[in-house]
């Protein structure tokens, strides 16, 4: 009877350890929004540093990241209106039509409408983290060149970089650079403001505006990609 | 003694416990190999999907009843295929296709872009039907999101494909609007267009962030007469940037190719967009309104009586035609925008390369115009009041013969549309690794009286056009013979298309749109397949072409 006993034991444990070892398989298999790529299946759970191109993606700005610095660059304090208002309907205008390559996730349940997922139900669940692409960057990149071509806004922010000096030298091009990339370290800080002179210099040769060498300077520093990285 | 029984008691045990062993392997083995050795080639597929919203009537197209010549039906008067010679009555009739009975439509002839006809048949090579499943709960909504992402936490079709594209846009979806089964398990957004009017050109709108813009040009000149230095003192940003953190290399690589697009430009999209309208604007609005269909449009289908037969849903209202018209009069200025458009924005997105998810949504043509005697709910009206419409496509008071006119003028357009797509699909040699998807919410439940259809979600439907598929049809899944279960069945009896277990392998199971979606997966050459544990796929590839492995029969 005793042997049954234990025989019964030994296999109730049996069953219940596999039981177990089920459950802790397939559990939390579904969460959304781990950082994961594609198809992943309950006992296929990746482990994360695995997780292909996972190491190949830096960490950038969403787009109220970007609407910031754009703000910063070409707006101030002494803005009116009008300019503040132009700005925002175009930033807005960018992300509404591409709310799915500017990343972060938005609800609509919760907010009561799809203005931050530009209206799409289907970018209700976008990634937390925004994510580069080339749509990106070319949405980015036009958003670079309207702000430049507006005489308006470049002259704000031209007005936070130059001196008495109307034209750029290496302390107002150092300043732009810093506009965008405020913690560049000194060596690559000279390396950039060398090769921006340089810039302006046959801009100068060939004749273009003051204002124009100015676009050009705000837009070169402008369309690099690095200042969205966080 | 004592020694020797604890020796036998061990004993026991570990042959007990290693005796469970093998049934345990096995089962993680059958849960591994169902979710993972569905691999037959890389994944490098597209997607196209059209969802009917609403979910018309497919009888008379791919929702067979009938499928072998030995297989009897129980007739419901709502499923009817084809009129009668004099165009007073309907039937039930179908031709032989390779094997297959198909509904009468599928003998007809269609438009073709040179203008000429082409048997609507050619279809039907690459056709896999599923049929008889559900989810056993009502809804447009949440049924047409399973159809896609039969359990949301695991992703949506489209979202997969969309995942694993390298393509410029990954995915695209055009008027799918909130009832969207999109998913992506990697958090990747979409481009999402909205239905447009006619003459709204959507790649503008697709390809916008591309695009040249007008009040930038003269920075653009500007920069393109010193692109080389610009180019040269950002190359020192990039240098520096990329020897502090090596990861902004796929920033640069993505804008050096977003700087390159904008530097060329892209194609004259005004050009290329109505190019692909005109086309398929011909095609599919020529073969709506063509007069000369036999069993369909080819006599006329003069309106007998004021029975629920001939009840046309207009709007809200359900009118009676006036005893004495021509029913075919309703057809005779259709249009349907949204096919037109869905066709054209999928041939230019597939054909271009720019995205492996495609999502197309569809509705009812427009245009449709009628002479009415009264209104089935507000009563006679003194005299025939003429009224424009849309199509309806949730046919609750659609009668028998307007259902099946509506229904087969606008799968004829359908089918004329996608047979074009599909000839641009094999001419880029794209078409061996694409599936088109036709989805919707459920099937239709058939009224007894003849006077309407209501929400089969228990009686569900879906067919793929897939290069996949060689050789002819394939129907998948086991419908009832006769009637429906549970409280409704005195409404809709007869053979409806009513889920029945179906066969797989020795196993009876009930279908739902997770098998239906597991299939599709198989289809596009998923390696992993997600929703396998929970619904195995009802196909497989065996010498290059697509199977069954289930049954697809009336019991």
């Amino acid at each position: 009877m005793k042997i049954f006993r234990q025989y019964f034991l030994i296999n109730f444990f049996a069953l219940v350890g596999f039981v177990v070892l089920l459950v802790l398989g397939f559990q939390n298999c579904s969460a959304r929004h781990e950082i994961t790529k594609s198809i992943n299946l309950p006992l296929n759970h990746p482990p994360l540093e695995s997780v292909d191109g996972l190491e190949a993606r830096p960490p950038i700005g969403d787009r109220d990241y970007v609407e910031s610095v754009f703000k910063d660059v070409f707006l101030s304090s002494d803005s009116a209106l009008s300019e503040i208002q132009a700005v925002e309907y175009y930033l807005n205008s960018e992300f509404l039509y591409s709310a799915h390559l500017w990343g972060r996730p938005c609800d609509p349940y919760e907010s009561g409408d799809l203005s931050l997922c530009g209206y799409v139900y289907a970018n209700a669940d976008l990634d937390m983290a925004a994510r580069t692409s080339s749509g990106r960057e070319a949405s980015r990149l036009q958003l670079c060149r309207w702000m430049v071509t507006n005489d308006t806004l470049l002259n704000r922010a031209k007005a936070k970089v130059a001196d008495n000096d109307p034209t750029p030298n290496a302390d107002s091009v150092s300043k732009v650079v810093k506009l965008f990339y405020p913690a560049l370290e000194e060596t690559p800080l000279a390396s950039a403001i060398a090769a921006l002179l340089d810039l302006d210099r046959a801009m100068a040769r060939a004749n273009e505006s003051v204002v124009d060498r100015w676009r050009i300077l705000f837009l070169t520093v402008c369309e690099t990609p690095g200042w969205v990285v966080l | 003694m004592n020694q020797s029984r604890r020796r036998l008691l061990q004993t026991l045990g570990a042959t007990t416990a290693f005796g469970m062993l093998p049934p345990v392997e096995k089962l993680v083995r059958a849960i591994l190999s169902d979710g993972l050795a569905y691999a037959d080639s890389s994944f490098a597929s597209t997607y196209i999907a059209f969802s009917l919203f609403a979910a018309p009537n497919r009888w008379l197209f791919d929702h067979w009843m009938k499928t072998k010549p030995s297989e009897a039906i129980v007739p419901n008067p709502m499923i009817v295929t084809r009129f009668s010679d004099d165009g007073k009555s309907a039937e039930y009739a179908t031709v032989d296709y390779k094997g297959i009975e198909v509904p009468f439509l599928w003998n007809s002839k269609v438009k073709s872009a040179s203008g000429g006809l082409r048997p609507m048949s050619d279809l039907l090579d690459h056709m896999v039907v599923f049929r008889g499943y559900g989810t056993g709960v009502d809804g447009h909504a949440s049924n047409h999101i399973r159809q896609y992402a039969p359990i949301p936490s695991l992703g949506s079709i489209t979202g997969y494909v969309s995942d694993e594209s390298n393509l410029l846009l990954r995915g695209v979806q055009y008027g799918v609007g909130s009832v969207t089964g999109y998913r992506s398990m990697a958090g990747n957004g979409i481009t999402s267009l909205s239905h447009s009017a006619a003459q709204v050109n959507l790649l503008n709108n697709l390809l916008r962030p591309f695009t040249s813009r007008p009040e930038l040009q003269r920075t653009e000149s500007l920069r393109a007469r010193h692109e080389f230095l610009i180019e040269r003192a950002a190359n020192v940003f990039k240098a520096a940037a990329e020897s502090q953190d090596k990861r902004i290399k796929s920033m640069h690589q993505d804008q050096g190719s977003a700087l390159k697009r904008l530097r060329d430009g892209v194609e004259d999209l005004n050009a290329s967009w109505s190019g692909l309208f005109q086309k398929y604007w011909n095609i599919v609005t020529d073969t709506y309104r063509d007069l000369s269909v036999q069993g369909l449009t080819a006599v006329p289908l003069v309106v007998q009586d004021e029975s629920g037969r001939y009840w046309v849903m207009v709007g809200a209202d359900t009118l009676r035609p006036t005893v004495g018209s021509d029913l075919r009069g309703l057809i005779s200025n259709g249009e349907i925008l949204t096919l037109v458009q869905g066709l054209a924005l999928a041939e230019f997105v597939a054909s271009r390369k720019l995205a492996s998810g495609i999502e197309i949504g569809l509705s009812g043509p427009t245009g449709l115009r009628g002479q009415f005697s009264s209104d089935v709910n507000k009563g006679g009206y003194e005299s025939p009041r003429q009224r424009s419409f849309s199509m309806n496509f949730d046919e609750h008071t659609q009668g028998q013969m307007t259902s099946l006119l509506l229904g087969g003028c606008y799968y004829r357009a359908l089918a004329a549309g996608v047979l074009e797509l599909v000839d641009q699909l094999k001419s880029l040699d794209l078409f061996s690794r694409t599936v088109l998807h036709f989805v919707q919410e459920f099937g239709r439940a058939p009224r007894n009286t003849a006077n309407g259809s209501d929400h089969s979600f228990d009686g569900m439907i879906a067919s793929a056009i897939t290069g996949r598929r060689q050789g002819g049809p394939l129907v998948i899944g086991n419908i009832k013979r006769d009637g429906t279960n549970g409280a409704y069945a005195a409404y809709y009896s007869g053979t409806i298309g009513y889920k029945a277990p179906t066969q797989i392998g020795s196993q009876s199971v009930v279908l739902t749109p997770a098998h239906v979606a597991s299939s599709v997966a198989m289809l596009l050459g998923f390696t992993q397949i997600p929703w396998a544990n929970t619904a195995q796929p009802l196909v497989k590839i065996e010498n290059s072409n697509v199977v069954a492995i289930a049954s697809g029969d009336i019991v």
